[in-house]
């Protein structure tokens, strides 16, 4: 990764949501030089789970309790879905990959297996995952099982019930009582924020304290289940600390935004980025991206509150996701991808995108937009030739994939990445070097 | 099968809108009993899903001068007897370039001779005060228009009249008529939750049912001609104008702009329906509305658009071809007698700004055949403030939160400042009345939900609050938040695009991505 | 001029010079600026003072001192680096000035040490004479238009020690060319030498020298006008060569002295009845003894301070003085600023003081008000507006440091401006983070709804707080609460007991509702730490932490507005 200052990177990938952050990631691991440009922003959406793929097809909202079977019924149904065109050894490569980079980085998950898992929302519904972060996979068990079990809140976490999520489900989980705590130190609070019990959790006697009012209400509770503030950047050490006190298994619910696990989880990449000598610019946007035949690279042109930048990379990877991550842009009459310009698959008109039940079963039709790629994950223009030989397009950007109802987020995220990153290094073996 | 529950009452009112709450405070002040029977909530058909407009009439002086002078007068009353409802804006009336400049020219006679106050205004002085007006203006005058928050009118009005004795029955369907001769004897209701019918036995049936009015009319043997037309409106992001902002031209589409306190409300369209059910907006009618206004009004061409609804007016006659529009809009009272019936009556059609008078016409009927002799005392009564009425004002909320709150007061809307104070008054007033409260209802006689996020957030909190206070129980919560967003996002659909878009598109990585709310056995593990 | 009078006159002047001297020097050891003035007594201050000097010129940095002396007192590094107009300005001025007293004005003490065979009519000295005159013109000219250009859309403070210098300089200049004019042209003065030096003072014996003298010296005979003829010329040279090459030259030379003599010729009858050489030598002198008594007191005095300044700078960080050391420097900056302005043209809350029209945040005329505040002038009854302006104008300060880092004399603005900030707190005027907490921010909405908008005319929102203004700059908003939850402020306050009344998403929420008014006095406006985090943790890259500082500025104006609103009252 050797690279004077003022060379062209290896890779520029632009964005830095899960598809982002994972093809820096694994950019790093093959030993290019990699610039990642924007924030993580949607990583602060982010419960902490990894999902691979748990509903299809998305009109009959069938589970599956394998995502490696579902994804060879989706191979077969759905054969343009981006997580049909990367085979499974890959994706187990991909998370292996991923979730090991994360545990180096303090963020520990639970073997990733074979099966999706389920686990409680803080809402009460049923959620299934694949990758559960090692604080709340103790909730898979018990859920399961169904022990008695304790379920915690604090008064001033306000998206936060204990007591929804024990009544939802009262009927299939006797024993499953709820209690509201008062956070110590913040008992004059009206309103808390997930950020600040965790930072707060971090501190020895904020923690004795709360568990101090957590013990005695255990009774014959054999799990305890409390949103997931257990700690920011020591959180193994948290919930250790937790489970050795209490002596009994505790689970972390994820939560609403701005979620915990999601903080974590930037940090814990970014960490892992910057150990892997990643270089990043936060909080900037590619103003101009053109492309220098003669030299091979391309030429970006960023921008942000304290003024301009250009550089030029090799290769670059758009992982700019969709409308919240801005990587596509819906005006009305036409979504647009924001960088370039490159035809975006979409429905013939803005009638057609949405349905009018919100959870019409089956999606939405805009969601399924996005650019369409060839088999070497490149996006084409209009006449169908990648819009050049080492622009590529990773995530949710990517057409033909619902991953809101499909449950596949992640998945899609990690898994085209790791893809598209092996094209990249094969097409990187091709250049000859600035 | 249970034998109906008998209720009795001296006047039963088919129709929690606008009309049917000014008809029930009218007979309420006269001492008249009466029950409301609503089959969803208070303002449920075009009661909620107007402007907003306290009309001073000069929309009108062209084509129908005895509305014009109608409004006129009824506004006046209303920016009076109801000052808390009525912001008093003023208004503009813009022509810009390409209107028809002779209805532009004749307009100050028309406005004159219909007694309608207005004041040309200078181009320049237009522009000062109304940075968003198109640079293409070529005439502005300003007339006494305001807006009014037609919820709070509604629920003060039902909430004095219940104070006076009348009663309330939401989520109360008309199920038959109990027809002996010339009267009606009795009319068959359904509650929703419920299975058990009640049975009502009045001495005075009134239909104010809205655009339901025709149905109404049918069911009870005497049919009435009625065509329905659809608007549709936008709501925007933040308020662009502090006046009502109208089209000086014959009116047309997307003529208004109205101040919505905190928003701005943009519209509308008029197209004829013919079924009443499955109404919403349509992304042809975004389009339509944002193209047209924003010649008026070029920021709307580029402004974030927060919801949008629509409603159906009740327009009475028919209408051949397509333009509901040339039917009249001034309202209709049908007292039957030549169909066969003595003690019902029809109310409907009109204008929101005429919904007193409509009330009092109808009152005046309704006492005539009861034999009671006291006067109507709308007019002049003031209207009383209700404590839980007020939370639909928009602003309101946060001004009143920031005044002083308790020390573990929080909000559980974060884009309208709504606080759980708020709600529990709400919710005390909705248990008075005997009603299991859902968080529809809140969000009717609030803001919640109304604001950017358009429920995605609190939704989940205010759920989460109702669990505490055991105002919902077992799986209702999600079954609630399901149908608050699904309410939501029938004003959502159509206007998706540009950053409402990427809200609606985190409420579903929350809803759905997370929580699977869309799945069908969401909260059931397997 | 009798030599008793100049004599007097100037032995008095000395000692004038001398009391006015001791005086400003000691008020160096007197005037107190900041809390921490209160308690060295004057005498404890000078003996600070002088141990610091004994100890730093003792030390290894007496060296570095040196090489200060030469880059930043002589050669001016620092106005180089700021202004290069203005430093040439200076460079001509103080040559010319120290020229022109070596040579002239104590030419009879050293004129003839240091510069060979002087001789006041003698050339190369008739040109050097008037050129170190013009060089003086032309570098003060120079200096104040680089001042005028470095304009900040203010005027500049009033500057009496400023003015009143330039005016004695320019009396100084302009009746020394006059009187070398009047005395190029004079008749008499040249009978007067004909007599002592040719013998004789007869006009007609002297005809053909005063032909000469006439059309190549410019002396102004009332009977010889016009070109004379060369036989006259010719033998007025020959005179001329026995009697007075010797000591003039001619006077061309003098290239000012000269025209003005030419141009003053036909007057020169009546000047020379009205003794004009006589009394213009007069102003001449006392002019230059009006400047030396009273030099302590104009702006020459930062001949003496404004170097020491920049060695007290070069010495060290203010922490290394003994802290009444540090106290005197300050009482030193208010002698030592020459008002040139280069501080205000770097500071960063410059296009401020224009919107909100409070020349009162720059730092020239903060340090003027400092000055008012330290002589007891600010904090008087009748001058409440005054004080207000000036208490705001010290609390907009973003201390980030340029006057300090640009000042050309090595003023420590930032430690004045932090010592004045604490006196005007304790005589009652605190931060505006402070007056506004004294009311929750609704009751300072409700105060402002009573001011008519039009207060504001002068000074737009769009102007003031261009991205609080403008809905794009947070309309993209998705209630996502991560700048709240990555906020210490709230992290600190709602753990700490007493919260913020309102959170970085309520702010936003509160402009997307129009309800700006209620967000100006509140504690989270006034609490954000600027810490970035929300700011830079933002998904949508709403300028949360920027639009915080705007709300601050507009608040400061709006609710400034609302208590002189009350103070009127």
């Amino acid at each position: 990764m050797m690279r004077a200052r003022g060379d062209a990177y290896d890779v520029a990938v632009i964005g830095a949501g899960m598809a982002g952050m994972a093809a820096a990631l694994f950019a790093a691991e093959q030993g290019l030089s990699c610039i990642q440009i924007g924030n993580g922003g949607s990583l602060l959406f982010a419960s902490g789970l990894l999902d691979l793929l748990a509903v299809h097809p998305v009109a009959e909202g069938r589970r599956w309790q394998s995502p490696y079977e579902a994804l060879a019924a989706l191979a077969v149904d759905e054969p343009g879905h981006p997580l049909a065109r990367v085979d499974s050894a890959s994706i187990r490569a991909a998370f292996e990959c991923f979730v090991s980079a994360l545990g180096a980085a303090g963020l520990t998950y639970a073997p990733l297996g074979e099966r999706n898992r389920q686990l409680l929302t803080s809402i009460g519904t049923i959620k299934t995952s694949f990758g559960v972060p090692a604080a709340m996979v103790a909730g898979v068990d018990a859920l399961a099982a169904r022990p008695p079990c304790l379920l915690v809140d604090f008064r001033g976490l306000r998206e936060f019930s204990a007591a929804q999520i024990a009544a939802t489900l009262a009927g299939h989980w006797r024993g499953l009582r709820h209690q509201r705590l008062e956070f110590p130190g913040y008992e004059a609070a009206a309103e808390l924020y997930s950020a600040h019990l965790a930072r707060a959790l971090e501190s020895g006697e904020t923690r004795r304290r709360t568990i101090a009012l957590v013990k005695p209400l255990l009774g014959d509770a054999r799990a305890l289940g409390i949103p997931a503030v257990l700690g920011l950047a020591r959180a193994s050490a948290v919930h250790a600390a937790f489970e050795a006190e209490l002596g009994v298994p505790v689970f972390e619910i994820p939560t609403m935004p701005t979620s915990v696990p999601g903080l974590r989880l930037l940090g814990a990449l970014e960490s892992a980025l910057g150990k892997r000598g990643v270089h990043r610019r936060q909080q900037a946007s590619v103003h101009a991206l053109a492309f220098d035949a003669h030299a091979g690279t391309a030429e970006l042109e960023l921008g942000s509150v304290s003024g301009c930048e250009h550089l030029s990379a090799r290769a670059v990877v758009l992982a700019t996701g969709r409308f919240t991550g801005r990587g596509l842009r819906a005006e009305r009459d036409a979504v647009r991808e924001s960088i370039l310009g490159i035809p975006v698959q979409q429905p013939d008109s803005r009638a057609a995108w949405h349905q009018r039940d919100f959870l019409d079963p089956a999606g939405h039709a805009l969601n399924r937009a996005g650019l369409s790629v060839d088999a070497d994950w490149r996006p084409l223009d209009a006449g169908g030739k990648p819009v050049w030989p080492r622009l590529f397009a990773v995530g949710s950007i990517l057409a033909q994939q619902d991953w809101m109802r499909a449950k596949c987020g992640s998945g899609l995220a990690i898994a085209t990445a790791w893809a598209a990153m092996g094209k990249v290094r094969t097409a990187l073996r091709g250049t000859v070097p600035a | 099968m249970n034998p109906p529950v008998l209720i009795q009452t001296q006047v039963l009112i088919i129709g929690g809108g606008v009309t049917g709450t000014a008809l029930a405070r009218d007979l309420a002040l006269r001492g008249v009993d009466c029950i409301v029977v609503e089959k969803d909530d208070i303002n449920a058909g075009a009661s909620g899903r107007n402007h907003g407009l306290l009309h001073s009439g000069a929309r009108y002086v062209a084509r129908d001068r005895a509305a014009a002078i109608e409004c006129r007068a009824e506004g006046a009353i209303l920016k009076r007897t109801a000052a808390q409802a009525v912001q008093d804006t003023g208004g503009y009336f813009v022509a810009v370039q390409g209107d028809d400049e002779r209805y532009v020219a004749d307009f100050p006679a028309l406005c004159g001779q219909a007694g309608i106050s207005v004041r040309p205004v200078q181009l320049a002085e237009a522009h000062a005060q109304e940075p968003a007006l198109s640079p293409r203006a070529i005439a502005v005058y300003e007339v006494p228009d305001a807006s009014i928050d037609p919820f709070r009118l509604s629920l003060e009005s039902m909430a004095q009249a219940q104070s006076l004795g009348a009663r309330l029955l939401r989520h109360t369907r008309v199920s038959g008529f109990e027809r002996e001769g010339r009267r009606i004897r009795a009319v068959h209701v359904r509650p929703r939750a419920d299975a058990q019918e009640l049975r009502i036995e009045a001495a005075q049936i009134v239909n104010a049912a809205g655009a339901w009015a025709r149905e109404l009319a049918l069911l009870a043997g005497a049919p009435i001609e009625m065509t329905y037309s659809k608007g549709t409106l936008l709501v925007t992001h933040g308020r662009l104008a502090c006046r009502v902002i109208n089209r000086l031209r014959p009116p047309s589409n997307a003529d208004i702009m109205m101040p919505g306190g905190t928003v701005s409300i943009v519209g509308t369209t008029s197209t004829r329906v013919d079924a009443l059910e499955d109404i919403h907006p349509t992304t042809a009618d975004a389009d339509l509305i944002v193209g047209e206004a924003a010649r008026m009004l070029p920021a709307l061409a580029s402004a974030r658009y927060i919801r949008a609804y629509a409603g159906v007016r009740p327009l009475v006659g028919s209408a051949d071809g397509a333009d509901a529009r040339a039917v009249s809009r001034g309202y209709a009272l049908f007292e039957h007698e030549d169909q066969g019936l003595d003690n019902f009556t029809t109310i409907t059609g009109g204008k929101l700004t005429t919904c007193r008078l409509m009330a009092e016409r109808a009152a005046d009927l309704v006492c005539r055949r009861l034999g009671v002799s006291r006067p109507c005392m709308t007019a002049t009564s003031f209207l009383p403030e209700a404590a839980e009425c007020a939370w639909t004002e928009p602003g309101r909320t946060p001004r009143a939160w920031m005044r002083s709150h308790g020390a573990d007061d929080m909000l559980l809307c974060e884009c309208e400042l709504v606080s759980a104070s708020v709600v529990d008054t709400i919710l005390a007033a909705l248990r008075a009345n005997g009603d299991t409260p859902t968080l529809t209802d809140i969000g009717l006689r609030s803001r919640i939900g109304k604001g950017a996020c358009q429920g995605a957030f609190c939704a989940v909190r205010t759920a989460a609050h109702l669990y505490q206070h055991g105002d919902f129980r077992s799986s209702r919560g999600v079954a609630e938040i399901l149908d608050f967003l699904r309410e939501r996002w029938r004003g959502q659909h159509a206007i998706l695009w540009g950053e409402q878009l990427a809200q609606a598109e985190l409420m579903e990585a929350l809803h759905c991505g997370l929580f699977g709310e869309e799945l069908r056995d969401a909260g059931v593990p397997r | 001029m009798p030599a008793a009078l100049f004599q007097t006159a100037l032995y008095a002047s000395l000692v004038l010079c001398a009391l006015g001297l001791v005086w400003r020097i000691s008020a160096w050891f007197r005037v107190r600026i900041g809390p921490d003035a209160q308690a060295p007594t004057p005498y404890q201050r000078a003996a600070a003072a002088c141990r610091g000097s004994v100890s730093v010129l003792c030390s290894r940095r007496a060296l570095h001192l040196l090489g200060v002396f030469f880059l930043d007192v002589l050669l001016l590094r620092r106005l180089f680096a700021s202004g290069k107009l203005r430093w040439f300005g200076h460079l001509l001025a103080v040559l010319g000035f120290a020229l022109l007293l070596l040579m002239h004005a104590l030419a009879p003490l050293l004129g003839a040490k240091l510069f060979q065979d002087y001789q006041a009519t003698l050339d190369p000295y008739l040109f050097l004479r008037d050129l170190f005159g013009v060089m003086i013109l032309l570098g003060v000219a120079l200096m104040l238009l680089g001042r005028s250009r470095a304009r900040t859309g203010f005027a500049a403070p009033r500057d009496p020690a400023g003015a009143s210098f330039i005016a004695l300089l320019a009396i100084v200049l302009v009746t020394g060319f006059l009187l070398e004019a009047d005395k190029i042209a004079s008749a008499r003065a040249f009978y007067r030498m004909a007599e002592q030096y040719a013998g004789t003072a007869d006009p007609a014996r002297l005809k053909p020298l005063r032909a000469l003298w006439a059309s190549e010296f410019g002396v102004a005979f009332e009977d010889l006008k016009g070109p004379q003829t060369p036989d006259l010329l010719a033998q007025g040279r020959e005179l001329h060569d026995k009697a007075c090459a010797a000591c003039h030259s001619k006077p061309a030379s003098a290239f000012v002295a000269y025209p003005l003599a030419r141009a003053l010729a036909p007057a020169m009858a009546g000047l020379e009845q009205g003794q004009a050489d006589v009394w213009l030598l007069y102003l001449h002198v006392f002019a230059c003894f009006v400047g030396l008594a009273s030099l302590p007191f104009t702006r020459f005095f930062h001949v003496l301070a404004s170097p020491l300044s920049l060695l007290l700078s070069g010495a060290g960080s203010a922490g290394e003085f003994f802290p009444a050391g540090r106290v005197s420097r300050r009482a030193l900056a208010l002698d030592a600023c020459v008002r040139c302005g280069i501080c205000d043209a770097r500071c960063s809350v410059a296009p401020l003081a224009r919107y909100l029209g409070n020349p009162l945040l720059l730092p020239s005329h903060k340090l003027l008000a400092t000055t008012a505040l330290a002589g007891g002038r600010l904090l008087r009854s009748g001058r409440e507006a005054e004080t207000v302006r000036a208490a705001d104008g010290a609390f907009l300060c973003t201390d980030c440091g340029r006057c300090t880092s640009h000042c050309p004399v090595g003023l420590d603005l930032e430690d004045l401006w932090e010592a004045g900030r604490a006196d005007l707190a304790a005589a009652g005027l605190p931060r505006p983070a402070q007056w506004v907490q004294a009311r929750p921010a609704f009751e300072w909405a409700e105060l402002l709804e009573q001011i008519p908008g039009k207060a504001f005319a002068a000074a737009p929102l769009a102007a003031c707080a261009p991205l609080a203004a403008d809905s794009g700059s947070f309309s993209r908003c998705v209630q996502c609460q991560t700048c709240t939850n990555v906020c210490p402020v709230v992290a600190h306050g709602n753990g700490a007991g007493h919260g913020v009344d309102l959170t970085p998403q309520k702010v936003m929420n509160l402009l997307r509702l129009g309800l700006r008014d209620l967000t100006l006095g509140s504690r989270m406006v006034w609490d954000c730490a600027g810490c970035y985090q929300c700011q830079q943790s933002c998904p949508e890259g709403i300028r949360v932490a920027d639009i915080m500082y705007e709300l601050r500025a507009l608040s400061v104006q709006r609710l400034g507005a609302v208590r002189s609103h009350g103070a009127q009252a």
